[in-house]
């Protein structure tokens, strides 16, 4: 016992082996080397190539697809339709629209109606081309307003009616109540466009059934899991002769997230040849993937008091959600979820629709959401001259009383980041790092915030509040 | 049997300082001659245009988007790519540094980034960081690590001179 106790005495004074510790990563030498074997890196014997088919028209019927002449060039050895998979599939449960190759409509350009398999990617690119398809053009609907006022024709055939995919709605306290305790009450709208992650890697796939009927496919993906489930349904294959490997990233930033087409395809081409297939999208091909962020148009409601405390908030989100389902239903929750999270509303109402449009489809990017909202709520505090002033004396003082209903919460170590942000403020402000000769810091007891947000960090072991400002 | 006219040209050029001979269809880039007719995967595809500055290499020791290299323009010329860098089983300098600092994050667009640094070095073996900020302003990195980029590019640069380099302080508990 006397040499454990000697022994952690002595750790104390040692300096620290990992922590403050600069550690080379354990992949970095292949990547600076060229040896990280990236989707499209991959090349298997007697591999053929893949293109897809995609859709020039935004929203129409497909009345006939014609195969027969990219059959007919030599060096073609399949062409799949959207007949020859008739499963949908889709990253959430609950929003299975997604089909390898569009059936009975397409719904954006560039969704995908055929694929073709040969020996090289300019045979495929050939046959791909001398396959025709004919459409029936539908009424396209390009954005939000548009969705909600045209109820026929549907994008999808299921949702909250029209072309409404989803709507969400969480509400709590007594939300006139608020409005009528406000002194001030502000209303905005605000629009968020939506962007797209843009990886330095294009999506790429590299399909292979074994004789013995396994199949094997390494993508380019950041969900290795959801694409082995859809390719298990898809294909009707046991989930135990699927293999899905997830080859390093050349950037995903969420938009490789989703089970997509191509990878689909690429498998059901694999066992329809007996031989590897590969395909690796150009970069026009990669937007039509996109799953990016969603553009929002947001309406927001805020009652503040005199002192800049918030009373109330009415919340609502519409969403481009673009042609298909995606994560989109869990994106609108989101655009909704964290308004009460970083300020203290008492009283919330959100109400959220995720729209069908005839574009790419929109997804999880970077802060999957939320970044919307955020930008809607932080301009509005900013504008209304209570919040405002209240975001200024926040940073000055007072910011660990209890009166102050609107304080910022973060989930953090509350005693860290105040002191990091003090730290901060005395540097920029006398070009010393000790808080006590911070002018900021003058009138009010700095010491007792900091232990204060260290207890409260123990005792609610969730919240404590502190700024969120550095 | 049907004649069939041959479909590939064949030519003779440095690569990595050996000469190789390769035969491919003519209408190839440099990019497409270089991964699928030579297997050297570390030249990588970006955006094929020209926009990004992920597939650099360097001819005849000038870095070059090898995308928008013609494949018969390269008869007789000097190629170096990133699987060149290396010396011996060492790593050259900056491909030491680059994985010090962090600098390869994802690596898709590090080998662009380290030949395009080379040649910087080579032309200028003491820039300041803007002179790196220009040398290096055609190559895109999306996952956003330019200043380690720029720190390891700057060590490098310390090393090639054989000046002593340590890591800065800033790389590894950020910026104040």
């Amino acid at each position: 016992m006397d040499t454990n106790n000697g022994n952690k005495r002595k750790g104390k004074d040692k300096p620290l082996k990992v922590v403050g510790k600069p550690f080379r990563k354990v992949d970095a030498r292949s990547k600076c080397t060229g040896q990280t074997r990236f989707a499209d890196d991959i090349v298997l014997p007697r591999m053929l190539f893949a293109k897809l088919l995609r859709s020039h028209e935004p929203h129409a019927r497909i009345k006939s697809i014609d195969t027969s002449k990219a059959l007919a060039l030599p060096g073609v050895l399949c062409v799949i339709t959207g007949r020859d998979l008739p499963i949908p599939y889709g990253i959430l449960p609950v929003s299975q629209d997604e089909h390898t190759l569009c059936i009975d409509k397409v719904r954006f350009i560039g969704d995908p109606v055929a694929a073709v398999a040969a020996i090289d990617e300019d045979t495929a690119f050939d046959a791909m081309n001398l396959i025709e398809v004919e459409y029936e053009r539908l009424q396209t609907i390009t954005n939000i307003e548009e969705a909600l006022m045209v109820e026929e024709p549907r994008i999808h055939d299921y949702g909250d009616g029209g072309n409404v995919h989803k709507k969400v709605h969480l509400e709590f306290g007594d939300l006139d109540k608020g409005f009528a305790e406000a002194d001030h009450v502000r209303e905005d709208i605000f629009f968020y466009e939506g962007n797209t992650h843009l990886p330095m890697e294009q999506h790429a796939a590299v399909a292979h059934f074994d004789p013995d009927g396994k199949l094997t496919l390494w993508s380019s993906t950041q969900t290795p899991h959801y694409v082995h489930r859809a390719l298990s349904k898809v294909l009707e294959m046991p989930a135990a002769h699927v293999r899905v490997i997830a080859t390093p990233n050349g950037g995903g930033f969420g938009g490789k997230s989703d089970p997509f087409n191509h990878e689909v395809a690429v498998c059901e081409l694999a066992r329809r040849t007996g031989r590897p297939v590969k395909i690796t999208l150009t970069r026009e091909e990669v937007f039509y993937c996109h799953r990016g962020r969603h553009p929002v148009l947001m309406r927001i409601k805020t009652g503040v008091k005199k002192d800049g405390a918030v009373t109330a908030m009415d919340f609502e989100s519409y969403l481009d959600g673009g042609a298909y389902g995606s994560y989109g239903v869990a994106s609108t929750f989101y655009t909704g979820a964290l308004q009460t999270v970083t300020y203290e509303v008492p009283r919330y109402r959100f109400r959220g629709v995720r729209v069908f449009t005839n574009k790419p489809p929109c997804g999880p990017k970077r802060g999957h959401g939320t970044p919307q909202p955020r930008f809607g709520l932080e301009i509005q505090l900013d504008k209304s001259p209570q919040t405002s002033r209240l975001i200024r004396q926040r940073c000055a003082s007072n910011i660990w009383s209890s009166q102050t209903p609107s304080r910022p919460i973060i989930y953090a170590s509350a005693r860290w980041v105040l002191g990091h942000v003090l730290r901060k403020w005395s540097r920029a402000l006398t070009g010393k790092t000790n808080i006590a000769s911070c002018p900021l810091a003058k009138g009010w007891d700095w010491r007792a915030a900091l232990t204060s947000a260290a207890r409260g960090c123990r005792s609610t072991g969730t919240t404590c509040r502190t700024v969120a400002c550095s | 049997m049907i004649e069939r006219t041959k479909q590939k040209t064949h030519l003779e050029f440095t690569l990595n300082g050996e000469t190789v001979e390769v035969a491919f269809a003519p209408h190839k880039t440099l990019l497409e001659v270089l991964r699928e007719d030579l297997s050297l995967m570390g030249t990588k595809h970006g955006c094929e245009l020209g926009e990004c500055g992920t597939c650099a290499v360097l001819l005849d020791g000038r870095s070059v988007l090898s995308c928008l290299v013609l494949g018969l323009d390269i008869e007789g010329r000097a190629v170096e790519t990133v699987e060149g860098m290396n010396e011996g089983a060492g790593l050259h300098p900056l491909q030491d540094t680059f994985a010090d600092t962090g600098a390869a994050q994802c690596g898709y667009c590090t080998p662009g980034f380290l030949l395009v640094a080379k040649e910087l070095l080579k032309n200028n073996p003491r820039p300041t960081r803007e002179e790196i900020k220009e040398a290096l302003s055609g190559n895109l990195c999306r996952c956003t690590g330019y200043i380690k980029i720029y720190e390891a590019v700057e060590m490098a640069a310390a090393r090639m001179r054989g000046e002593e380099a340590q890591l800065p302080k800033e790389s590894i508990y950020g910026y104040e």
